[in-house]
């Protein structure tokens, strides 16, 4: 199984669609920086009022609270939204994908004939990619402020290890539903359109209302990207730690049970 | 020794039978040229054989030993279909990727050794995308040759080449089959090309495995008649059919007697000659192995 993935890690560092995902990861974050550093700015905030736009005073405060917060909490604002899953589920995707589209998975499952080895490679595979999106993000995310005139309080490093190692659990969970997804299909296609409906919170919305309307409590707080959104928060208390290794290690065990599943039941 | 041994193996896809009670033997040495049409289950028998496919029924043995075992597999090198490569990945870099799944010891010096072989030095640092067909089938059977197998299975490996790269192909099939002393089991479409290389075929129709063959046996039965000509074309037709006892034969309106029996044509000279008859030609004809596999097929459908 190791050579298996150390075969795959040598393809990720050549692999052209990582470094997109990257590439797109940095960007927003640098984008969203850009656009808070922007509209918080009082020079800009004065010309958009001079020229008619209501502006009140909460918008004057936004800079106030945004130079207050720490690196961590700005960090997460800029990473709590769930893009770092839809970019990480759509990046798994592709990259198990390939496999099929290319049909190496001929020449992998011939020299490897346990299919369950193949699987556990790319769950520990999803476990890197989505490990390597987190760091760049995070650090991305740290870096990037001053930047753009903003300079939040500085955090410990091992605050921002901690908030790391805690955001890259959904973040790999949530991979393994595009490897999941792709094993069933052998296509990409419907891993992708789940990272985006899930990365992107919809089926969170979904969720709650229909929880809301069947009076159920509320299950939507054990999808990954709410997990991603509202536990991983710069320092987890224990109940938050419970909750995100909790709901990560299922929907990875859920995940991991029915790509093993199809890859054993399934010809190659 | 039987290097690929299959007994009654079969697979059914919902209630198609892809194969069926299949007995397959190749030796040690051979090229097996495969032969079957669209869909008679030759890409599945191939992918039963290399475990990438699970039998319904039946066994298939490597060496053997199963077709799971470790120790045979080892020695098996396959190219099903097209071959699996990276597009993005250069010719070196897909083998090099190999390499590492396959845990060989000094990778390099291998992959090196098999770019040489299979002419892909030149080309080894260009992605694979931009390969024409036979480079790419050409790394494929790099591929398969990565781990120095005894055993390798192709299927279709000249599918989609140009005459020249047909040729390449041949010309390194029979090389690495003489100086390598590989078998091999290849499966085509193009059954000219086949009886260039082929030592024995395997017919398969619908799955179920029509004829199995050697090339001197196909040889014999490819000779589908004796044909002569002579100055004298009734006398000698007479003589030939008392002498002999002859039960087939006929004669064509420009006086070529045709003899359908089995005979030996020495045997045909020597007594015309003893009677005076001058044979002004004679010979035997024989099929190709594309009109032997049609008639067999019972049809000239596209192979």
């Amino acid at each position: 199984m190791f050579n298996l993935l150390q075969m795959d890690i040598r393809r990720l560092y050549h692999s052209r669609n990582f470094y997109i995902i990257l590439g797109v990861t940095a960007a927003l974050i640098l984008a969203l920086v850009a656009l808070v550093s922007t509209v918080t700015d009082q020079r800009v905030l004065d010309a958009m009022q001079s020229q008619g736009a209501e502006i009140d005073a909460s918008e004057y405060e936004m800079r106030a609270e945004f130079e207050a917060m720490t690196q961590l909490e700005f960090a997460h604002e800029c990473l709590g939204s769930g893009f770092l899953l839809l970019l990480g589920g759509i990046g798994v995707t592709l990259f198990v994908h390939s496999d099929f589209s290319s049909g190496y998975i001929k020449n992998i499952c011939f020299a490897r004939p346990r299919r369950r080895d193949y699987v556990l490679c790319k769950i520990l595979l999803a476990g890197v990619y989505s490990g390597v999106l987190v760091v760049l993000g995070v650090a991305v995310s740290l870096a990037c402020p001053p930047l753009f005139g903003l300079h939040p309080a500085a955090s410990s490093l091992w605050g921002i290890l901690q908030y790391a190692f805690w955001l890259w659990m959904p973040c790999w969970a949530f991979g393994l539903m595009g490897l999941a997804l792709t094993l069933l299909t052998r296509s990409s296609t419907l891993g992708i359109i789940m990272a985006v409906i899930s990365g992107g919170g919809v089926t969170v919305a979904v969720l709650r209302t229909v929880c809301r309307q069947l009076g159920w409590p509320a299950l939507e707080q054990y999808l990954l990207s709410s997990v991603a959104q509202f536990q991983c928060t710069p320092l987890p208390g224990r109940s938050e730690m419970v909750m995100i290794l909790g709901c990560s290690l299922g929907w990875a065990a859920f995940y991991a049970a029915a790509g093993l599943a199809v890859m054993a039941k399934h010809d190659i | 020794m039987a290097v690929i041994q299959t007994a009654d193996l079969s697979k059914r896809y919902g209630d198609q039978w892809a194969v069926e009670h299949l007995n397959l033997q190749v030796e040690q040495g051979d090229i097996y040229g495969f032969i079957g049409r669209n869909g008679a289950g030759k890409s599945t028998t191939l992918k039963l054989l290399c475990g990438l496919a699970r039998p319904t029924q039946g066994e298939a043995f490597i060496f053997e030993r199963p077709v799971y075992d470790p120790v045979a597999r080892r020695r098996i090198g396959a190219l099903i279909e097209q071959p699996g490569l990276y597009p993005d990945l250069s010719g070196r870099e897909n083998l090099r990727l190999y390499a590492l799944l396959l845990g060989l010891d000094s990778p390099e010096r291998q992959v090196d050794e098999i770019l040489a072989t299979v002419g892909l030095l030149a080309t080894e640092k260009k992605p694979v995308k931009q390969y024409s067909m036979g480079m790419k089938q050409r790394l494929g059977v790099g591929l398969a040759l990565l781990g120095g197998p005894d055993l390798l299975l192709l299927d279709e490996p000249i599918n989609g080449l140009d005459p020249e790269g047909i040729r390449e192909m041949r010309e390194l099939l029979l090389r690495l089959n003489r100086e390598r002393g590989l078998t091999i089991l290849v499966s085509s479409h193009i059954l000219g090309e086949l009886s260039k290389i082929a030592t024995r075929y395997g017919i398969i129709q619908k799955g179920k495995m029509a004829e199995q063959i050697t090339a001197d046996e196909l040889a014999q039965k490819c000779a589908d008649y004796l044909y002569l000509r002579t100055n004298e074309p009734q006398k000698a037709a007479a003589l030939l059919e008392r002498k002999f006892r002859l039960s087939r034969w006929e004669m064509q309106p420009e006086g070529e007697m045709r003899i359908y029996d089995t005979i030996d044509a020495r045997a045909v000279g020597q007594a015309l000659a003893e009677a005076g008859v001058a044979v002004e030609e004679m010979g035997l004809h024989r099929q190709d192995l594309e009109s032997y596999f049609l008639s067999r097929m019972g049809g000239a459908e596209h192979v």
